[in-house]
């Protein structure tokens, strides 16, 4: 089981990540929710977090800031990022692949590819 | 040439399919009318444009009800709004990403509103309207 953090300015679309990890049977043992990167950052060096899942655009701390600052602080850059965006170039996920992120899922996605993706991830089956 | 008319039937079944748990039953003719919500989201970079969706309040309402594995009379009027505007969103970067896939683009924050007829809709230069389960929804895009 894991810890996951889900970070995005949308409720609804933190609600409905969560929703869909459910689906896929992907076991949490916890999961936080963050508006936003700055509200992430202080989770994540309060509660032992597995895996953060994270939108890009959002206020005050987007989600490539959030991965800049996440790299460069020995406490966090070893928790991996999942980025999740409606933006389906290339472009974008080459950039916040090379930033550190170990995933990128382009909005729509469905269940179990979304399950396998966080399993590759965090190198195990959750279930 | 990209058949843009294609494109945006193909990512609208895509998208209500996998996030909504909806479906697109057919195409509508006829502008929408009557109290309608609706989101508009603007893009720039490789290309630009603006992408709105409308459609009337209860079909959002079950729409999100999908969304957020709710009951339709539980869904609030924020909720109602974070899922218009979502749904903008998400076709929006669908359709770019099939567009130009090794493009560069920034979407805005989507603007919700409330008002009579598909207003968001309205004047872009491409326009469907989709007949779902749930009632209809209409769509449309400009490209620069």
């Amino acid at each position: 089981m894991a810890s996951i953090l889900i970070v995005d300015d949308c409720s609804a679309m933190r609600s409905v990540i969560k929703r869909i990890i459910g689906i896929s049977g992907f076991e949490m043992e916890n999961c936080f929710f963050a508006s936003d990167g700055e509200e992430a950052l202080s989770l994540l060096r309060n509660h032992r977090v597995d895996l953060v899942i994270s939108d890009i655009n959002m206020p005050r701390l987007d989600g490539e800031a959030m991965l800049r600052k996440m790299s460069s602080d020995p406490a966090l850059c070893g928790v991996p990022v999942v980025m999740v965006s409606s933006d389906a170039t290339q472009s974008r996920a080459n950039r916040l692949l090379e930033l550190g992120a170990k995933a990128y899922v382009v909005k729509p996605f469905q269940p179990q590819p979304f399950r396998e993706q966080l399993e590759k991830v965090l190198g195990g089956v959750h279930d | 040439m990209t058949d843009l008319n294609g494109l945006l039937t193909q990512v609208a079944e895509d998208v209500l399919e996998n996030m909504f748990f909806s479906g697109v039953m057919g195409e509508m003719e006829g502008e929408a009318g009557g109290e309608r919500l609706s989101a508009r989201v603007t893009f720039s970079g490789s290309s630009a444009g603006e992408l709105g969706v409308s459609a009337p309040p209860s079909t959002v309402a079950l729409l999100a009800a999908g969304f957020l594995g709710a009951e339709d009379d539980n869904v609030t009027e924020v909720q109602a709004r974070a899922v218009v505007g979502e749904l903008a969103n998400v076709l929006c970067g669908a359709v770019l990403g099939r567009l130009n896939p090794t493009g560069h683009f920034a979407i805005s924050p989507p603007e919700v509103s409330h008002a009579e007829g598909a207003s968001a809709v309205r004047g872009m230069e491409l326009q469907r309207r989709f007949e779902l389960m749930e009632g209809d929804l209409a769509v449309g895009l400009t490209v620069h």
